[in-house]
């Protein structure tokens, strides 16, 4: 497969800050393709060098084949939709989808129709005489997409365009926007601190954390296979507890969690002694469930917090005195476990990963 | 039950706020406006004021080309100043938002808010001197660039206009430069993104944009300059009569019909300015 964009080596310094460091990567020509992780992690700056805005201090930014070294934004084949959508306020929604193809030369009647085209894509065909300031947050989305995609970049660059959407809106942007990819092929760089986001809609997640990219691959291997205990921690719920490291391969080690023993997934060989295995809150079952698991044990329960689907429960286990939180679905006919009862629990050793003790 | 209002202390306190300013504009504004068309409709005969209504000053004001001349000049005089205004003004205001370094940023200010600072008769003088036909400038015009005769730039408009542009120059940068500081960065990313260069990022976001605050200075400057007295009567030498010029020598002359009508004419331009540059501004807002 081609690669649409592609950062080699690349580093960025702000004075004395190095917001991105000495990162490659290249994304598959029509792929949706993710940069998550926390603020300051360098995912919108590596965005911004993607777009022109920002120059890299080092390596290659690599776009459709071309190198982008002294490449204003403006003669880039990428078009970015805007954190805060950025809409020219003084113009029309037609207006500003037809600002690129006006700036390019385009004829008339190719301008029109390739911007009716662009509002049908989105819905906005009956807004078209609208001023921005006329629009709701998700219509005004919606306009800064068209505006992007109607000059038919190469790479569509998007900087947290559902961040200042409400929860529903932004569940339903996220399956338009995907519907949108698949329909034109366009490749999508999507900039996003929202994990659900990012697992949702991308062929393809790069987890950054200070500058570096921990680890790049599809949402279920980040999910599942974690690669550092950042990306961990960062993705889903997971429980970290301090474990005893009895034996270890490249890809196994035998844990001991105050008693209990079980094989866990590493991601290379740790010479330590002791370990930290993460384990997902969704991945523990309780009670009956517990029977089909490959390790069980016992444990106490000490909080239970409904919150519909699920059950939250804080649960302690028998002989480590370990505090587990463990999310169990609700299937809305049997009635939550009661505090202070004790009940068996299990989970499966390879739906757990031990780090080693200084991994970050 | 009568329906619930607001205690009578919240609803009135705006109108408390407001009482001294009320209480100054009656006496500074409304009160000297109503001596002011009583005057205006007094008679002068000979030298001499006679408490007797006539219109006659009015009809005079409006048919002899004496002061058709001196509102034209007047109107020609403000006009001129703000376009160079403007013209020198709105770069000047780009550069200031333009600069990064706060330190050039508060030097710049400083240096564009400086007349102000110095005293219209001092700096009247100081103008004087530059632009005489022995000043540095026509030196500089006949020595360097081979000028065969000094130009006149001074006891003439140009004089006018040069210093009062000078002095009303921040009254329009710093309204521009605000409109440019709240304009949302991105938009001219955006526009860049789209494939805008320098110039057509110009041209249709930013100018725009920033085109409320080019009028709200514009109309600031042109309203100043209508009512300009000490720089026009130091720098024109006598040949640029505007209408303030006209009040002041009829008030000395005792005309006092003839300077309540000079007056009442500067007040309807003033006027007719704010409401076309408040219509111009409510079509150029977005």
């Amino acid at each position: 497969m081609t690669s649409d964009v592609e950062f080699r080596d690349v580093s960025k310094v702000f004075g004395s800050f190095l917001a991105v460091d000495n990162i490659s990567f290249s994304v598959p020509q029509g792929s949706f393709f993710s940069l998550l992780g926390p603020s300051g992690c360098g995912k919108t700056t590596t965005l911004r060098m993607a777009s022109g805005f920002e120059w890299p201090d080092r390596g290659d930014v690599v776009i459709d084949g071309q190198n982008m070294h002294n490449v204003p934004a403006y003669a880039r084949p990428t078009n970015m939709v805007f954190q805060r959508w950025a809409l020219f306020p003084h113009m029309t929604v037609t207006q500003n989808v037809a600002f690129g193809l006006e700036v390019d030369r385009r004829p008339r009647d190719e301008i029109v129709r390739r911007v009716a085209e662009a509002l049908e894509l989105v819905g906005l065909t009956d807004l078209a005489t609208r001023k921005p300031r006329q629009l709701s947050g998700g219509q005004m989305q919606r306009v800064a997409l068209a505006r992007a995609l109607v000059k038919a970049p190469k790479v569509l660059l998007l900087d947290e365009p559902l961040g200042a959407l409400d929860l529903k809106l932004r569940m339903q942007m996220q399956l338009e926007l995907k519907r949108i990819q698949r329909e034109i092929g366009t490749t999508f760089i999507y900039v996003t601190h929202d994990q659900g986001e990012a697992l949702t809609m991308s062929d393809q997640i790069a987890v950054m954390n200070k500058g570096r990219i921990d680890q790049l691959d599809t949402p279920q291997a980040i999910y599942d296979r974690p690669a550092t205990r950042f990306v961990s921690s960062f993705i889903g719920n997971a429980n970290f507890l301090p474990v005893d490291i009895l034996d270890c391969s490249d890809t196994v080690a035998k844990v001991s969690l105050g008693g209990v023993t079980f094989a866990s997934m590493v991601n290379r060989k740790l010479s330590g002694k002791s370990g930290v295995v993460s384990l997902r809150h969704e991945r523990i079952r309780i009670g009956n469930e517990a029977a089909t698991s490959q390790i069980k044990t016992n444990a106490t329960i000490t909080d239970a917090i409904f919150s519909g689907a699920a059950i939250t429960y804080v649960i302690r286990l028998e002989g480590s005195d370990a505090i587990l939180t463990v999310d169990a679905p609700h299937d809305g006919t049997t009635a939550p476990q009661s505090i202070g009862t004790t009940v068996r629990v299990g989970w499966d050793g390879d739906a757990t990963t031990t780090f080693g003790d200084r991994d970050e | 039950m009568q329906p619930a209002r607001a205690p009578f202390r919240r609803s009135s306190a705006p109108w408390f706020l407001l009482l001294p300013a009320f209480l100054v504009m009656a006496y500074a504004f409304v009160l000297p406006m109503l001596v002011f068309f009583r005057y205006s409709v007094y008679t002068y005969e000979r030298g001499k004021l006679i408490d007797e209504f006539s219109l006659d000053t009015y009809r005079e004001f409006l048919t002899d080309p004496y002061f058709h001349t001196i509102i034209f000049d007047t109107l020609k005089v403000a006009s001129i100043t703000t376009l160079c205004s403007v013209l020198v003004g709105y770069p000047l205001a780009y550069a200031l938002w333009r600069v990064k370094s706060a330190a050039a940023k508060r030097w710049l200010g400083l240096i564009i808010f400086s007349p102000i600072l110095v005293s219209v008769v001092v700096r009247s003088y100081g103008w004087t001197v530059l632009l005489a036909d022995q000043g540095p400038i026509n030196w500089f015009l006949q020595m360097v660039l081979g000028f065969p005769e000094p130009i006149r730039l001074v006891f003439n408009l140009t004089g006018v206009v040069i210093s009062l542009t000078h002095v009303f120059l921040p009254f329009v940068v710093f309204p521009i430069y605000s409109t440019m500081t709240r304009l949302d960065p991105t938009l001219r990313e955006a526009a860049m993104d789209l494939g805008a260069g320098w110039w057509t990022t110009f041209r249709r976001v930013t100018f725009p944009l920033t085109l409320p605050g080019l009028l709200a200075g514009a109309q600031i400057c042109f309203t100043l300059s209508l009512g300009a007295f000490v720089t026009p009567s130091l720098l024109g030498g006598g040949r640029v009569i505007v209408l303030p010029l006209q009040v002041f020598t009829a008030t000395s002359d005792i005309n006092w019909p003839l300077a309540a009508v000079g007056g009442i004419a500067l007040l309807i331009l003033a006027m007719l300015t704010v409401i076309l540059s408040n219509r111009l501004l409510r079509f150029s807002e977005v």
